[in-house]
């Protein structure tokens, strides 16, 4: 996995939150790259190559998008919203990585398309378990369809 | 309310019509009426005119006869003289000889003309040719006509009015205070429909903030007491390390804190389906999961078959898992734990669904907090738990529209009953059986 350099994009307004998945990634051995997004704005940039990320090369996309729910600016859902309707990411894998568990949040997270719904535990050894499956599921075993263009 | 503003107005419309028409009805008959008489009164005037010409001639006769002619004219002169109302005379013998023309100088507006012939002893001597004026009777009779047409009009307009408003006070009044308040009522409850939609709005606001913010600072302490511990613990001594343990305990009582309030506030809000519910396989359901969590336990479990109850099948699920996994906590400290589930009092109107148990119990003085949010009856540190569970089982309750009761007795257990439908407390909830209820049960 670290050779080839898949990245993930990890789309979180909270710096403990992001410290904390960070490390729980880094424990389990997900040694990707991770690039990180602190709103939806930020994350829209990265992929669709604009704003600060102007000129990035959009056939390259993140082999998974760890997505937050509320988030500045432009909040999660919008953000899926926009990635399922844009040629480039539609197959894109996303799984959202959320404090939320409810129920309006997880219905409307599949409607627009999310590939799984994780609600971070508030206990840290059940985070870094959940990190730990994630990675192994999303990262490892999961095949994604080959990158558009 | 719009319906009854519609009825309202068509009944005005209906008793506005039925004036109408009666005024119509009333108007056309007195008129037709009035025409009749006009009619009779122009045929008396008639009659009236002719026996006075008539009168004339008998006494023009004798001149007549003795062919005294200038006699005969003045006195008709005399005659149109003494009678306004003549326009004018004219006596004309058989043979064309006018023995007297005789013209009063007045506007005529409404004549009436006669031809009265004169005879003596059946010999015709002449014919009187009058001319009578009567608009002043017919000027007299149009303004009795119109009096009479104003003054019923006016008759019929105010018992018109004395009907209507005796409708009103008899029948309308207490019909439209009726529609008034009905109509107050239904602007109060809109109302207050509002105020509670938005109160609603507020709290699914308030607990997704709660659910989704109060969260993330707790994952925070969580997490960074672990990653001191993990990474820096060798430079902390015992104490310091206890310490930590202590914050990530009390992170966690308050994660089960979080969970629970926004569990009693999910049963506040949720939209209930009601089904058939089986609540016998979900006791079975809930203590299978107890089991498998603290598969050490050795608990004797009676659950009755088949209980089946009209309800919301979430909102019992959550029920018998707050009963049961109290009973079951409350028993852990005992060796030969029993926890029954059964309907009570059989044949009783409505059920009464019991869990018993041999655990601890409490002490009756404080049964009135049981079902009071955040009140507990035992230390953390010996029973964990939030003191959420129980309120959270009264406010199914409540939405269900039944109630629940629970005794209690120190060191011999703890009986909590329940009725999906309103039902007063039952004398005794048995909590300690005697052989029999054991039977029943």
């Amino acid at each position: 996995m670290a050779t080839d350099k898949k990245i993930i994009l990890l789309v979180e307004d909270n710096p403990d939150d992001e410290a904390l998945t960070i490390r729980a990634l880094r424990k389990n051995n997900i040694l990707n790259e991770i690039i990180v997004a602190r709103d939806g704005v930020e994350a829209l940039d990265y992929l669709f190559a604009t704003g600060s990320y102007a000129g990035r090369d959009t056939g390259k996309q993140p082999q998974l998008v760890l997505l937050d729910i509320n988030l500045p600016k432009i909040d999660g859902l919008e953000v899926l919203k926009r990635i399922r309707s844009d040629d480039r990411t539609r197959t894109q894998p996303v799984v959202i990585l959320t404090t939320s568990s409810e129920q309006r949040d997880v219905i409307a997270s599949y409607q627009l398309g999310a590939n799984s719904y994780i609600r971070k535990p508030v206990d840290f050894e059940q985070f870094m378990e959940a990190i730990r499956q994630l990675g192994l599921y999303w990262l490892v075993l999961n095949v994604t369809p080959p990158q558009p263009g | 309310m719009d319906q009854l503003t519609a009825w309202k107005t068509t009944n005005r419309r209906a008793l506005l019509a039925f004036t109408a028409v009666l005024s119509a009805v009333v108007i056309a008959a007195a008129m037709a009426v009035m025409m009749l008489q006009h009619q009779h009164l122009l045929d008396h005037e008639k009659t009236s005119f002719q026996i006075e010409i008539a009168l004339l001639g008998e006494l023009v006769t004798d001149a007549v006869l003795r062919s005294d002619y200038s006699t005969v004219e003045s006195l008709i002169q005399r005659w149109i003289d003494n009678h306004d109302h003549i326009a004018s005379i004219r006596a004309e013998m058989p043979n064309g000889f006018v023995l007297a023309d005789v013209h009063r100088d007045m506007p005529i507006h409404a004549p009436i003309e006669i031809n009265q012939p004169i005879s003596f002893n059946g010999r015709e001597l002449l014919t009187l040719h009058a001319t009578t004026d009567i608009s002043d009777m017919q000027t007299s009779y149009s303004s009795i006509i119109l009096n009479t047409t104003l003054v019923s009009l006016a008759l019929i307009l105010i018992s018109g009015w004395l009907l209507w408003n005796t409708i009103k006070r008899t029948a309308m009044a207490p019909l439209q205070a009726q529609i008034d308040s009905s109509e107050k009522q239904g602007l109060e409850l809109k109302q207050r429909t509002i105020e509670l939609e938005a109160a609603l709005r507020e709290l699914e606001t308030f607990s997704y903030s709660v659910s989704h913010d109060l969260r993330a600072p707790l994952r925070a302490i969580d997490g960074f007491s672990r990653i001191v511990l993990e990474d820096h613990g060798k430079q902390l001594d015992d104490e310091g390390r206890g310490y930590l343990q202590r914050v990530i305990t009390a992170v966690h009582h308050m994660s089960e804190l979080i969970d629970d309030l926004l569990a009693l506030s999910r049963v506040s809000r949720r939209e209930m389906v009601m089904t058939k519910v089986n609540l016998s396989e979900l006791a079975n359901d809930v203590i299978g999961e107890l089991q498998e969590q603290s598969p050490q336990r050795q608990v004797t479990v009676d659950i009755a078959p088949d209980l089946i109850v009209q309800g919301d099948r979430e909102l019992l699920r959550v029920t018998l898992h707050n009963l049961l996994g109290n009973a079951w906590k409350y028993t852990s400290k005992k060796t030969d734990a029993r926890i029954e589930f059964a309907c009570n009092l059989q044949g009783s109107n409505p059920p009464l669904f019991c869990v018993r148990d041999n655990g601890v119990g409490f002490d009756m003085k404080y049964a009135d907090k049981l079902f009071q949010p955040f009140q507990r009856l035992h230390a953390a540190a010996e029973f964990p738990g939030t003191g959420i569970g129980l309120a959270t089982v009264a406010r199914i309750m409540e939405r269900h529209g039944g109630r629940i009761w629970a005794e209690g007795q120190p060191g011999l257990g703890t009986i909590v009953c329940f009725s999906l439908t309103a039902a007063n407390k039952p004398d005794h909830l048995a909590l300690a059986p005697s052989e029999t209820d054991k039977h029943q049960l």
